[in-house]
């Protein structure tokens, strides 16, 4: 009687905690070997980085802008190259939002930002609700200097269990993401910027 | 003899039940803080087996085209790989913070090995800087 409730006893602990809390959004995580939230914020704090200090970037003259010389940036599309499915605005969000706050940059919109600019001043224009007076009309838009886009690849190893290994497996993934600020006007490359990362997981007989 | 065995298991059970509770704190950290145009660091030890292991060293800063750059070098003494992170924030002249995003960077120094960092103020008006560095404290 004694021994059958040994086995109880003993599987009690595996069920013993499951908890739910909030935790530091900073915090580096390594759940998994997949692209993850640090990855996003390294990625994008060494863009912010390298374009913040690119002397290409530090002004763009233009015979129609006035005394604000800043360059005007369209940020394009983040390619996704991996074998992961990413979601790769959210690299360009966080980028963006840091470059808007340090003051150097001035942005145009997005194309989601352009649909629903669209759809207002088809609003605005058509619908007879608004003041005449207060209602916007295209043609006033800023004209974007530069245009910024990337690409995210990786590159992935695996290696199963072995005896060579002591049973372990190996899995290793290298991410590269490259972004790049290109010239509307003449198609110049201004500045071109790469992060690497890699990511090794090591997997015991006992785990995923 | 049966009775010993239950107890023994009962003990495991119990060791094992606190240890499935356990979760990681937060590592105590170190911090340096440093000024445009101040000679000296603030030292801030929170984690002084850290401290005694890992330098904050060669601090240099200039400003270059209106922001403020600080490099260093992160320095360990240890015989083993250091696994630490750091983070960077940022001031302007009032002591305010600067809100921009700010994440805990990871780093793997090898043994007696040192790793090279540079930040930049993410903007002009950034020129009072904090950097915390701490042992490896992963959501895993």
């Amino acid at each position: 009687m004694n021994s059958k409730l040994l086995l109880p006893l003993l599987l009690l602990p595996l069920g013993a905690c499951s908890s739910v809390g909030y935790g530091d959004p900073n915090a580096v995580e390594t759940v998994n070997i997949d692209y993850g939230s640090t990855d996003l914020q390294s990625f994008a704090a060494k863009m912010v980085e390298s374009m913040n200090t690119a002397p290409s970037l530090n002004y763009f003259e233009h015979p129609a802008k006035a005394d604000d010389k800043r360059v005007i940036v369209y940020f394009g599309g983040i390619d996704n190259s991996t074998s992961e499915h990413i979601d790769t605005t959210s690299i360009r969000d966080s980028i963006q939002t840091a470059l808007l706050k340090g003051g150097k940059f001035r942005f145009v919109a997005t194309k989601q930002g352009q649909q629903e600019i669209g759809d207002q001043v088809a609003f605005q224009q058509g619908s007879g609700r608004v003041n005449p007076a207060q209602a916007k009309a295209f043609g006033k838009q800023l004209g974007a200097d530069v245009v910024v886009y990337g690409t995210l690849r990786s590159i992935e190893k695996h290696k199963g269990r072995s005896l060579e290994s002591g049973g372990m497996k190996t899995d290793d993934v290298y991410y590269k993401f490259t972004l790049q600020c290109d010239s509307i006007e003449t198609a110049e490359v201004l500045w071109m910027e790469e992060k690497e990362l890699r990511k090794t997981a090591k997997t015991g007989i006992f785990g995923g | 003899m049966q009775a010993l065995s239950m107890r023994s298991a009962a003990v495991l059970a119990g060791a094992l039940f606190v240890c499935a509770c356990a979760t990681a704190p937060y590592g105590p950290q170190n911090t340096y803080s440093g000024r445009e145009g101040a000679l000296e660091i603030d030292r801030e030890i929170g984690n002084s087996e850290l401290a005694a292991h890992l330098e904050l060293r060669d601090i240099r800063a200039e400003r270059r085209d209106g922001r403020l750059h600080v490099q260093f070098e992160l320095s360990s003494d240890l015989s083993a790989t250091a696994r630490i992170e750091w983070m960077a924030e940022w001031f302007d002249e009032r002591g305010f913070l600067i809100d921009v995003p700010r994440h805990w960077e990871p780093v793997t120094i090898g043994p007696r090995g040192h790793h090279p960092c540079t930040i930049v103020g993410p903007s002009p008006a950034a020129n009072a800087w904090k950097l915390s560095v701490r042992p490896r404290n992963e959501v895993k």
